[in-house]
């Protein structure tokens, strides 16, 4: 593909309706007026091909910010690089993830979209392909994927920054998935309920932090394994059907009045399993006697205060 | 917020980063509904060695810029300068962001009306100000009182270089964003035009306790007087009518005079004041400087001149 670098007036070059819907946001937008009335113009050249349908127009590959503000500007032109023909459908996606990607995050939703539309116009939804085509992580994919399954009102409350895409990918990393291993739970409480109910969560103010939806895992797999099968029931199922119905209950009071004793003395536990072999480890690397009667004493000292711990509380 | 590793927690958390074209295009329309003379205009404004495509046109020279979150580049401020200068008359939409000093300085001296924008997802609502200083006023801005110095100063400087009708707008202006910063006043119509009376400033007064003892009245008036020659009493007669016609609603008037207030308009002052209960505060050059000066206790200073008028 052949490309020629030109001075070309904004107004003769047009938007590519090929290319997903991105939003340019005022602050971003000044910014970038700042930079060209700084520099006296446009640096970065756009990317463009003829229109085929009428001589002397162009189409927008790549560069609808700089475009646009170069229009408000009144710049009387904008140095583009002119392809030889216009890219094909599949390829014109790909070259704006590469080129985008690269650059200049899009937001989630717009990114999302034109995943799916490497995904329709390839013909693959294979995470390895769209990772070799489109320069994003599997993880990434895998997020954008998700959302893309979202109801559109949901995406819509991503779109308009209403609601972080996080929120739904924490949501059913820790919530949604851990539940489906309870059968019985799972169908009382569907997807969709849960996304619901953590909304309105959200509204009420009983969610502040996302990452406080983390902490609604280690309930449901304690719940899980306390259950044993499936179908069966667990003493904890009553603080989860607490959490999804009540909008007022935070995370942090149901983690702490169901399971928090639990899963911080299990952490204690297996911190304290490492001790010896950590102690041990330094006795290796001990050079001389001296070093080793250091982490000997050390070793004395908290074998000591156990041995004390253990005689005050049996 | 610092970024950690490839975790932003900004990011994590989605921070809102912006009014986006969408909410752009939301506000556009509402004001071209609201002023239908507004349209999106198809070609590029050209002034002198500057171009600019304002985001609405309207007949008459007008040109409107969009500044929801209330930050104008460089870029786009000159363009709007280039503009007045070639006979334009700009207006900018702005949101509820606070404007940094030399953002309302530019503005005020470019004469720009401004569009006030409440927009949320749910609706959007416009309201059209004839100036910096009217926006201010009828939006309750509250300034500092340093930019309100400041941006006084710029009106009063302007000023003694104008023609008389010129001069008389800009000294409304400064009374407009003075009054406008004493907490239990609020400038309810600046400039009022009906078809039997012409008032420069329509005041609310919402004070409780002894400023409302000397207040008097739910209403104040202020007349703005800027001419060569001292005040005279027929703008006090004018005053008191005007007063009057507020139908005992209004016991506190302002005579504002740019120079100085005549001996004969301090008599008319006078006159009658032994048996009716209404109090004329007279603000003239010194008094409005001696004002500004002490911004900081605008509140007192005003008081200050009522009980004079009381005590004279």
């Amino acid at each position: 593909m052949a490309t020629k670098l030109k001075d070309i007036s904004p107004e003769k070059i047009r938007r590519n309706p090929e290319n997903p819907r991105m939003h340019f946001r005022e602050p971003g937008l000044n910014k970038l007026a700042e930079s060209i009335e700084e520099s006296g113009g446009v640096l970065v050249p756009v990317y463009v091909y003829p229109d085929p349908d009428e001589a002397g127009m162009y189409t927008l590959v790549d560069g609808e910010r700089r475009w646009r503000m170069a229009v408000r500007l009144g710049l009387p032109t904008v140095p583009a690089l002119v392809r030889d023909g216009p890219p094909d459908p599949a390829e014109n996606i790909v070259e704006m993830f590469n080129i985008h990607k690269v650059r200049e995050d899009w937001e989630d939703m717009p990114t999302a979209r034109a995943l799916q539309e490497v995904i329709d116009r390839k013909g693959t939804d294979d995470a390895d392909d769209l990772k070799q085509i489109t320069g994003l992580s599997k993880e990434q994919i895998a997020r954008y994927r998700l959302i893309l399954d979202l109801p559109k009102r949901y995406q819509k409350l991503i779109e308009e920054n209403k609601v972080p895409m996080n929120f739904f990918v924490e949501l059913d990393r820790n919530v949604i998935r851990p539940l489906a291993k309870r059968a019985t739970l799972s169908k009382e409480f569907t997807p969709a309920k849960l996304r619901k109910a953590f909304l309105s969560k959200r509204t009420s103010g009983a969610l502040k932090d996302l990452i406080d939806l983390r902490k609604v895992k280690p309930i449901i797999d304690r719940a899980a394994q306390d259950a044993g099968e499936p179908d069966d029931t667990s003493q904890l199922d009553g603080f989860l059907r607490t959490l999804f119905t009540d909008s007022t209950a935070t995370v942090d009071e149901v983690y702490d009045a169901s399971v928090a004793f639990a899963v911080e003395s299990d952490k204690l536990a297996q911190q304290s399993a490492q001790l010896p072999k950590a102690f041990a480890q330094l006795l290796e690397k001990a050079e001389s006697d001296a070093e080793r009667a250091v982490i000997l004493d050390q070793l004395r000292i908290t074998r000591d205060a156990l041995s004390k711990l253990i005689d005050e509380n049996s | 917020m610092a970024v950690i590793g490839d975790f932003d927690p900004e990011e994590f958390q989605g921070v809102y980063r912006g009014p986006g074209d969408d909410d752009r295009a939301r506000v556009l329309a509402e004001i071209q509904s609201l002023h239908g003379k507004w349209i999106v205009p198809v070609d590029t404004v050209v002034m002198g060695d500057v171009s600019w495509r304002p985001d609405l046109v309207a007949p008459k020279q007008q040109l409107l810029h969009l500044a929801l979150t209330g930050d104008i580049p460089r870029a786009l401020m000159r363009r709007m300068q280039a503009a007045q200068k070639h006979g334009y008359q700009v207006t900018v939409g702005l949101g509820s962001h606070r404007l940094d000093l030399g953002t309302l300085l530019a503005l005020q001296e470019l004469n720009a009306r401004i569009v006030a924008v409440d927009w949320d997802e749910e609706q959007t609502s416009v309201r059209g100000h004839r100036s910096v200083a009217d926006w201010i006023a009828t939006e309750r801005i509250s300034l500092s009182p340093a930019d309100l110095r400041c941006l006084a100063a710029a009106r009063l400087g302007i000023a003694e270089t104008e023609a008389t009708n010129e001069r008389g707008r800009l000294y409304e202006e400064v009374l407009c964003l003075v009054f406008s910063q004493v907490p239990w006043l609020t400038v309810d119509e600046h400039a009022y035009r009906n078809e039997s009376e012409e008032i420069d400033l329509v005041l609310g007064v919402h004070a409780t306790g002894h400023i409302a003892e000397l207040a008097k009245g739910a209403v104040a008036i202020a007349t703005a007087k800027n001419e060569n020659k001292a005040t005279g009493s027929a703008t006090v007669k004018y005053l008191k009518e005007q007063m009057a016609n507020r139908k005992g609603r209004c016991r506190l008037g302002f005579l504002c005079s740019a120079t100085s207030i005549s001996p004969a308009a301090k008599t008319e002052i006078l006159r009658g004041s032994q048996s009716s209960d209404v109090v004329i505060a007279q603000v003239d050059r010194e008094d409005l400087l001696a004002l500004l000066a002490d911004s900081e206790h605008l509140d007192h200073g005003v008081q200050a001149l009522i009980r004079r008028a009381i005590d004279s």
